[in-house]
């Protein structure tokens, strides 16, 4: 799984999401390191939904404007998981206090 | 304004709200928002085993444009034809193009066959009877209907085929509209590569006729190592590109 995919999904964990929140979610749990583009969340968003690992569930109109919010799906929360085990383990590997 | 390049069933009205949002420099959203609306018109997001069947059917498309330039350049050089069938053949060649662009691939891989039957009991030509049979088998592979809609296979094929008559200005133009239009979507390039892997079928009747080293080097890096080189490019940004 891509970096901006997994904070993506990871950005979605909590509660559904539209566009910008999920930017600023992003960048949040990224420590700023990962700042998408608008053209490259919607690219990487058309993919996901396309994959069943996120839904939209709600439409609504804000300030003239159409706003979808964005929620996992129990797919999208398993490979989130499973990536995040993943790489958890990958640090161990690294990162596991040896003994002297 | 680049919001209006994507498709009208993309939430562009969103992506605007998104952007008055953020007040980012435009050059900054610029690349990602015409690359995304290239890739959503084109049919980027779709995953890897499509890529690759869309890849087979433009492929076949460029084969069977080139199986019909090939038997002109034959006639510039004076081969004589066997019988009067030459017209029915480039009429199956036509028509099986159009239903590669239409995305009917049974009724392509009937014309294709038939071109390719017509072209071996009529023409002498090489070139077109191996282009018609990978073009011919290319189409058997079984999928959903992917209408081949980019001009770039069909210009290519005629470049390929047409040879030195074309300015060399021409020809630079499009590999390096090709270039650029892989940074967009790589299947042109991966059927390029598939396209030009038909071209081991006339290396093999070739070999015989090399005697030398050197010329058996040029041979194997026109019909083995760039076909091959092509693919692993272009399969390598397919699959990257497919990744979630």
């Amino acid at each position: 799984m891509r970096e901006p995919t997994y904070f993506i999904l990871a950005a979605l964990q909590d509660e559904p999401r539209h566009g910008y929140a999920i930017l600023t979610r992003v960048a949040e749990l990224s420590q700023g390191r990962v700042t998408l583009a608008t053209g490259t969340l919607y690219q990487a968003l058309d993919r996901l939904a396309r994959e069943g690992l996120i839904e939209v569930v709600r439409d609504e109109v804000v300030n003239g404007r159409a706003r979808r919010h964005y929620a996992l799906t129990g797919d999208g929360r398993a490979a989130l998981r499973a990536e995040a085990v993943r790489m958890a383990e990958a640090a161990q590997v690294v990162l596991r206090v040896r003994p002297a | 304004m680049m919001v209006r390049l994507y498709p009208p069933d993309h939430p562009r009205d969103e992506m605007l709200g998104v952007l008055e949002e953020r007040h980012r420099p435009w050059h900054r959203e610029v690349p990602a928002l015409l690359l995304g609306a290239l890739r959503a018109r084109t049919g980027g997001g779709h995953p890897a085993t499509l890529r690759w069947l869309y890849a087979a059917r433009a492929a076949a498309l460029m084969l069977l444009v080139a199986g019909a330039v090939a038997p002109v350049q034959d006639l510039r050089y004076g081969v004589v034809l066997r019988s009067g069938l030459m017209d029915a053949t480039w009429v199956c060649a036509g028509l099986a193009a159009l239903a590669v662009v239409a995305g009917f691939r049974l009724v392509a891989f009937a014309f294709a066959a038939s071109a390719l039957v017509l072209a071996g009991t009529d023409l002498t030509s090489i070139p077109a009877i191996a282009c018609y049979t990978v073009a011919a088998v290319l189409l058997l592979l079984p999928g959903p209907r992917l209408p081949v809609r980019n001009p770039l296979p069909v210009l290519l094929a005629l470049a390929w085929s047409a040879g030195y008559p074309l300015p060399e200005g021409v020809q630079l133009a499009l590999i390096v509209a090709l270039a650029l239009w892989t940074v967009v979507d790589e299947r042109v390039l991966l059927a390029a590569g598939l396209a030009l892997a038909a071209g081991l079928i006339t290396a093999a009747l070739e070999v015989a006729e090399v005697s030398d080293t050197r010329g058996l080097l040029i041979l194997a890096a026109w019909h083995v190592g760039l076909p091959a080189v092509l693919v692993a490019v272009a399969g390598t940004l397919t699959r990257r590109r497919a990744q979630v």
